[in-house]
């Protein structure tokens, strides 16, 4: 699994930020944004996680290179909501949270809409 | 996917490897056959209760491997989408998300007793298929001008995805009236 070294001062010691973390403050984010209703993962997209061994969290896909990190969305958006509105809500809630509490510099927020919810219809 | 179904891939990948492994040792020598042949007669037919256990083992892999084989040629509509750049990332919406909306956009157009709905990447934005069967009291002409504009308005109201073409196919029309429908 990777991680994003950051130094907090002190050369002694430093923080190591899990894809984890990331995918659980990509999550929160996503979940808070109005219009989601979900994450979704496909069967195609987890049998690739299977194999590729790649991150994949309830709908979250977290790659770190160096400081950088490169995120994909899997989400059910709720009907009446203009989905590139939606979709735009959730890449900056994404990019700011992540960046705001990791530091990592968050170069791109994938977002994949694989369903609509007419619950609220 | 389902965790029984990653556990049952896991177990077959896992079987298959081994086998695979055994038979490619095969053409080096006729040795590996043979004692391969006598393992199987050795355990297989030595009892009625060990050729039931050995046939459903082997059934049991076939119907898995059966299954796998469904689920990879099915078209998955979620893994098809179309895909606009933002300056954040990418948008992909899933083709079966577009045809869901096209549904809902049609759900109270009278005159229509079922529809189905396809739809296809089409350049820059989607093509839309609508399958129907109608009641025979509708003016068909009349009827497919307003359900094209309001679908390609509906669709790309929600989307943003430019809707190229809409096709309406009329498939059959009902021995119904609306009336005994209760429509």
């Amino acid at each position: 699994m990777s991680h994003i070294r950051q130094m907090p001062g002190d050369e002694n010691s430093n923080i190591e930020v899990s894809e984890d973390v990331i995918s659980t403050i990509a999550s929160k984010a996503t979940l808070e944004t109005k219009g989601v209703s979900g994450l979704s993962a496909g069967i195609g997209k987890q049998i690739a996680t299977m194999l590729n061994r790649e991150h994949l969290s309830k709908g979250i896909k977290v790659l770190i290179q160096g400081n950088r990190v490169y995120i994909d969305v899997y989400v059910i958006i709720s009907y009446g909501f203009r989905i590139p509105e939606v979709a735009w809500e959730i890449q900056n809630s994404i990019k700011r949270d992540v960046e705001a509490m990791t530091e990592a510099v968050v170069e791109e927020v994938n977002i994949h809409i694989q369903s609509i919810n007419y619950e609220s219809l | 996917m389902s965790l029984f179904k990653r556990v049952l891939l896991v177990v077959y990948t896992f079987f298959i490897t081994i086998i695979s492994g055994v038979l490619l040792m095969i053409p080096f020598s006729s040795k590996v056959l043979d004692n391969l042949v006598k393992l199987l007669e050795d355990n297989i037919y030595i009892s009625f209760y060990s050729r039931v256990i050995f046939f459903f083992v082997v059934a049991l892999f076939f119907a898995a491997g059966i299954s796998f084989l469904y689920s990879g040629l099915r078209k998955n509509k979620q893994n098809l989408a179309v895909i606009k750049a933002t300056d954040l990332g990418a948008l992909s919406i899933s083709l079966a998300s577009i045809e869901s909306l096209a549904l809902t956009s049609l759900k109270n157009t009278k005159g229509i007793k079922e529809m189905k709905v396809d739809s296809a990447k089409s350049g820059e934005g989607v093509d839309i298929t609508l399958q129907l069967i109608v009641y025979p009291e509708v003016i068909v002409t009349e009827m497919t001008k307003k359900i094209q504009t309001m679908v390609k308005s509906d669709v790309e109201a929600a989307t943003g995805v430019k809707v190229m073409n809409i096709f309406v196919k009329i498939e059959n029309v009902t021995n119904y009236t609306m009336r005994s429908a209760g429509e």
